[in-house]
This record gives structure tokens, sequence and C-alpha cells, in this order.
């Protein structure tokens, strides 16, 4: 009896574990991208967005890098959704906009070169931004950010109403 | 009885008078003459000695990812604003000084900040004497060289950080306003009007504190140019001839050589005028020099610069190495030069620099030297027509002719060492990158110079035509 249960509780173990190294689900990787798609780490690993850094963050920029890595000849899109507050639906990231609530701001497709390295410039608006970046391999995988987008004013006023919140969560290119 | 009396008071007062005449001819009007004589003098040598030890680029940290970087001072003048600020850190008697380590050096470019870059290492004595400070402070005796100025632009605590790869001294608790340098910051920040630049750290993941640029908004003004010395003017010549030689052109031997360069010798004295404006000077030294200095050379160089060169503008000191001949020691400098604020590259192999010169504190023995001025042509711009590509752009497109040179200059391939992440060792090894014209030198006049981004990596050096993208230009140095 005592056997059959070390049996049982070793082979969960080691479904668990290899689940890991086999199998990632919509998650979050090493690199803090968010991953829609199921991929093996290793794959992840050579299809990376190093930049912007953090998934999901405000800032008072309306100009980010974003830059990442592939191997040469991958096929790299990328997609700025954006929304305003016209809706007046007040959306940051606390309260993100549904899928409906964004429209296109900019699309564009590029081959990875031998470099190994890719990066766009993106002009973004205020109010929440997403960029969709898919590497076109096999099956898809796409990484997410979204970037909330304040002008000063606005950074200085959320600032009082979260009063003792760490602030470098909130805005992070602080003037 | 009175006539004698007024007689007496006459000639008393003549006396006076001619003794109040001689003074304000003999005393006060020579001292005035000397004076006026002084302030000429180094007004003229102040023209070309702080010049000559300008930045060639300028970091400007607005925040952790919003970056840019000037090559000239022409339109916001900070170096000029910096430089007013520095002579009072230099000079002032409270301040304290730690040294810090490199991460804290490259933490502190997310702060707001303005870091200068010099081409070569920079003696802080000789900045001090630049900056024309009389009785430097401390600062000169533990931070002997820089090649990087670093000046912090947030309102409270400001500070500076002096030093070179890996030693770097920041200096605090000083009680200097910044507010004026401060506001020009500010302004550039406000105009928005700049290219954005970005750490390859944190952009790339390398270890590299390089910035470089991944989307161009400005374009580098197109630029033609021309040789200063015009060999077909004989009143030209005749005036550069007696000015190296300090007499008249009748006195000194002249031969013509069958390529048409032109040799004048005066006893020891030699001076060589080539057909495609290169201009070659030598002069025996007058007195054995044992002891080298460097401010004094400095000196002696801006003056000979001031006194043979007519649009001294833009030219800055490049280079400095230790020279010895016939048991004296000196210097041997070479200047480059900028022309519209960025700067020139020459195609010639057989020139370094715009200028090279051999001097031994208040002699100069030899000078090299061609010269190319902007013609001032107004070309309206093709904007339409092309995009400047970024650094980032050229470097993708010709990697791999990089990585062949790479594996080549390292002899890679013999010793089997070609590493699976050769690419990220490549980006590690850029020395550095910076926007640049690059002079042909084929045509005397109406030469159109080329917009590059010059790109070093590991000693060899790239010039990357910013429109095409194509290799324009390259060569290698161990150096």
């Amino acid at each position: 009896m005592m056997i059959k249960k070390s049996i049982v509780s070793i082979l969960i173990l080691i479904g668990i574990l290899s689940m890991n190294v086999v199998v990632m689900a919509s998650g979050i990787d090493t690199n803090n991208n968010i991953i829609i798609e199921a991929k093996s780490n290793q794959q992840v690993h050579n299809y990376q967005v190093i930049e912007p850094k953090e998934n999901s963050f405000a800032t008072t920029e309306k100009v980010v890098l974003l830059s990442g890595k592939a191997p040469a000849g991958t096929t790299v899109e990328i997609k700025v959704l954006a929304t305003t507050d016209l809706t007046r639906k007040n959306f940051n990231l606390n309260k993100l906009p549904e899928d409906k609530d964004y429209v296109s701001l900019f699309s564009d497709t590029i081959k990875v070169g031998d470099m190994g390295l890719f990066s766009k410039q993106l002009d973004l608006i205020l109010g929440v931004n997403k960029i969709i970046v898919t590497f076109k391999i096999d099956s898809d995988h796409k990484v997410e950010k979204i970037i909330y987008v304040s002008d000063v004013s606005q950074a200085a006023e959320s600032l009082e109403k979260i009063g003792g919140e760490n602030i470098t969560d909130i805005i992070v290119q602080g003037k | 009885m009175i006539k004698e009396r007024l007689k007496t008071l006459l000639l008393a007062s003549l006396v006076c008078m001619s003794l109040f005449f001689t003074r304000k001819l003999w005393i006060t009007v020579p001292e005035n003459f000397v004076s006026s004589f002084k302030s000429d003098e180094s007004a003229k040598v102040n023209y070309i000695f702080p010049d000559m030890l300008n930045p060639t680029k300028y970091v400007l940290n607005f925040n952790k990812k919003n970056h840019t970087v000037f090559y000239s001072d022409e339109e916001y003048k900070l170096w000029a604003s910096s430089k007013e600020i520095l002579k009072q850190v230099l000079s002032s008697e409270n301040f304290e000084i730690v040294k810090v380590s490199d991460e804290e050096y490259v933490s502190d470019f997310n702060k707001r900040s303005l870091v200068f870059y010099f081409p070569e290492d920079i003696n802080v004595y000789i900045l001090a004497k630049v900056l024309d400070i009389n009785k430097p402070n401390d600062i000169t005796e533990n931070v002997e060289e820089v090649n990087s100025i670093y000046l912090s632009m947030e309102k409270n605590s400001p500070f500076i950080i002096l030093g070179k790869d890996g030693n770097y001294f920041k200096i605090y608790n000083f009680n200097i306003e910044m507010k004026n340098l401060r506001e020009l910051f500010n302004g550039v920040e406000q105009n928005k009007d700049y290219t954005y630049y970005y750490s390859m750290r944190d952009t790339l993941e390398i270890d590299n504190n390089i910035y470089m640029p991944y989307e161009m908004i400005n374009e580098l003004p197109v630029l033609y140019v021309e040789n200063e010395i015009n060999i077909e003017d004989e009143e030209e010549i005749k005036n550069i001839v007696e000015g190296f030689f300090n007499k008249n052109i009748d006195y000194i031997r002249e031969i013509t050589e069958d390529n048409g360069s032109m040799i004048y010798i005066d006893n020891q004295k030699f001076l060589k005028i080539y057909k495609d404006g290169v201009l070659e000077y030598f002069c025996p030294l007058e007195k054995t020099v044992k002891k080298r200095n460097l401010y004094i050379s400095l000196n002696s160089a801006a003056d000979f610069i001031s006194a043979h060169v007519s649009s001294p503008k833009g030219i800055y000191l490049s280079k400095v190495n230790e020279i010895k001949s016939d048991g004296n020691s000196g210097y041997g400098f070479t200047f480059k030069y900028k022309l519209k604020g960025y700067p020139v590259l020459l195609e010639k192999d057989d020139m370094n620099g715009f200028i090279y010169m051999e001097v031994f504190n208040d002699y100069v023995r030899t000078y090299k030297s061609l010269i190319r001025k902007d013609m001032n042509i107004s070309v309206s711009s093709s904007k339409s027509d092309h995009k400047m590509l970024s650094a980032f752009d050229v470097l993708d497109l010709n990697y791999s002719y990089i990585e062949g040179k790479y594996i080549e200059d390292n002899d890679l391939k013999t010793k089997n060492k070609i590493e699976e992440n050769l690419n990220i060792k490549i980006m590690n090894s850029i020395d550095d990158v910076y926007l640049a014209y690059l002079d042909p030198c084929k045509a005397e006049r109406g030469e159109k110079l080329t917009a590059v981004w010059v790109i070093k990596i590991s000693g060899r050096i790239y010039a990357f035509d910013v429109y095409t993208g194509q290799v324009v230009y390259e060569k290698f140095s161990k150096e």
C-alpha cells in the first residue's frame, strides 16, 4: 500500500515538473512577457521582447522603444492598439479597456536580420496603449504589453490620489 | 625784485608741468599700451586654446527612457554654460569628493543629467588652466585625467562626476548655482526636436554603455568643401610663405617640383605645399628641450594654429602622444575638425587628422595640415527622397559583413573559437557610434561630403552612408 502511494506521489511530482518544461499556457515568462500562445521554455528564450521590460506600466513618454530578439529570418508582426478617454470610461491600468474599445494605431511586419535582433520606435497616444508582438513561427507566439500614457499634470494628480502607494510602480519614468 | 620772483614762479610751474607730462608720457601711456597689447594677445590665444578641448559628444539624459546625443554646442550652448560651472567647481573651497563604482556611474544615466565626452583623456589641471583658473583646488590632485564630465541636472543636491574608464569621482556638497544650465537643458527637452538615443544595455541586453538611435528625426545638412589653400593663387601662396618664414618671399629659395608641389627653404627651415592642398613645415629646435610641459606645448600649438590657419573654428584636439627626438622631449598633437557641428573623417590614408604637429614646449618642430573649409552652398533638403538610417539599421544591414571582418581580425577561424552567441560578443565590442561627415579628398573644390555613421568595433573603424547603409570607408588599427 505504502509502495503504491510512493509510486503515485513520484509520478505526480514528475508530471508537475515536466509540465513546466514542455508547456507554458497563458502566463508570464522569465522575461516578464505575457505569453498568449503555448510555447516551450526553449522557444520562448529564442523569441523575446527585451524592451519594454514591464508587462504593463504608466508613463508620461509618448515615444517607446520596442526591441527584442529572434532567430534570423523570423517574421515579426507589430501592432499598436490604443484607446483614449473620449469614451469617458476612464480607462487606466486598473480598469483596462475591452478588445472592442481599442482602435488600431499602427501595424508593421519586419523580418529579423542576421544580427538576430529587432527594434521599432513607436509613437503612443494619451490613454491606454496595447502593443502586440507576434512572432510568426509554426504556431504564432504572441507577446503583449500594456502602456498607460498620461500627461505630467495627470500623473501628478494620480500620485496625489494614490497617496502612500509605491510611486515607481505607477509612474515608471517620472520627471 | 617782483620780476625775478615771477620768473622763478614761471620756471617752477614749467618744471611741474614737464614732470606731469613726462609722467603721462613714460608711465601712464606705455602701461596702457602694454596692457592693451597683452589683452589682444590673450584674446587671440583664448580664441583657439579653449576650443581645442571641446567635447565631441554630449549625452542628455532626461529620464530612464528618454536620452539624446548632440555633437555640437552651436544651438543650445550647453558646454559654454557648463564651463562656468566647472570653473567654479574646480576653484571652490567647499566640496566633497568620493570615488563611485562603474555600476553607480551607469545607473546615474537614468537621472536627469548632461554628460560631455572628449576624444582624448584630459589632464584636469590643464582643464582648470583652460578654464582660466589661477589657483585650482585639490580636485586636480584627486582626479588626474578625464574623458567625460557628468553634470547632474536634478534640482536638489547637484553633483558632478569626473573621470575615465572605471575611475569616476563624484564631487558634491558645493554651493554653486546651476539654474541657468538647467533652464537650457529643460529647453531642449521641451522643444522635443531631437532624435531619441537608447542604451544598448537596456534595449538589447548587451554589456555595453553606448547609446544609439533606432529612428532618426533630423538630417545632416548637405555639405560642400574646398581646400583652404588655393595653390593657383600666387598672392595667397606668397602670404602663406612669408607668414611661416617671417620674411619677404624674395629672400626665400623656391623649388617647383614636376608634380606641381612647391618647396620653400630658408636656412634649415623648410615648407612644402602640395598640389592637393597639404602643407608641410619643418623648423629645427632653437635649443634642447629635456623636460616636456603639456600646458606650454598646448599654448604654443594654439598660437601656431592661430597664426597659420585662417579659419580655426571647429578644430579640436583629438590625440596627444609623448614623443622623443634627438634627446628632446615633446608632444605629437593630432587635431581634427568639425563642420556644421559634426566631426569630419578624412579618407586620405596619409592624414589621420587635419593637423599633426610636433611641439617641444615653446617650439613647433613639424607641422602638417590639410585644411578644408565649408563652401556654404545652400542646398534644399532631399527629405522626401531619402530617410536617414539609424545606427541600429546600418548595423543590421551590414551584420554579416561586420561578422566576417570580426572573425578575420580576431583570427577566430584558425583558433576554432567561433561561438554560438557571436552576435552578442560583436555588439559588446562596439567602442563608439557617432554621426560624421566623410571627406573623400578627391577634389580641391566643390567636393560633396558623405554623411556617415561611424562605428568602431574591436579596432576597426567603419563609416556607413546614412542613406544607403553601404560601407564607404573602413580602417583597421590594432592601437
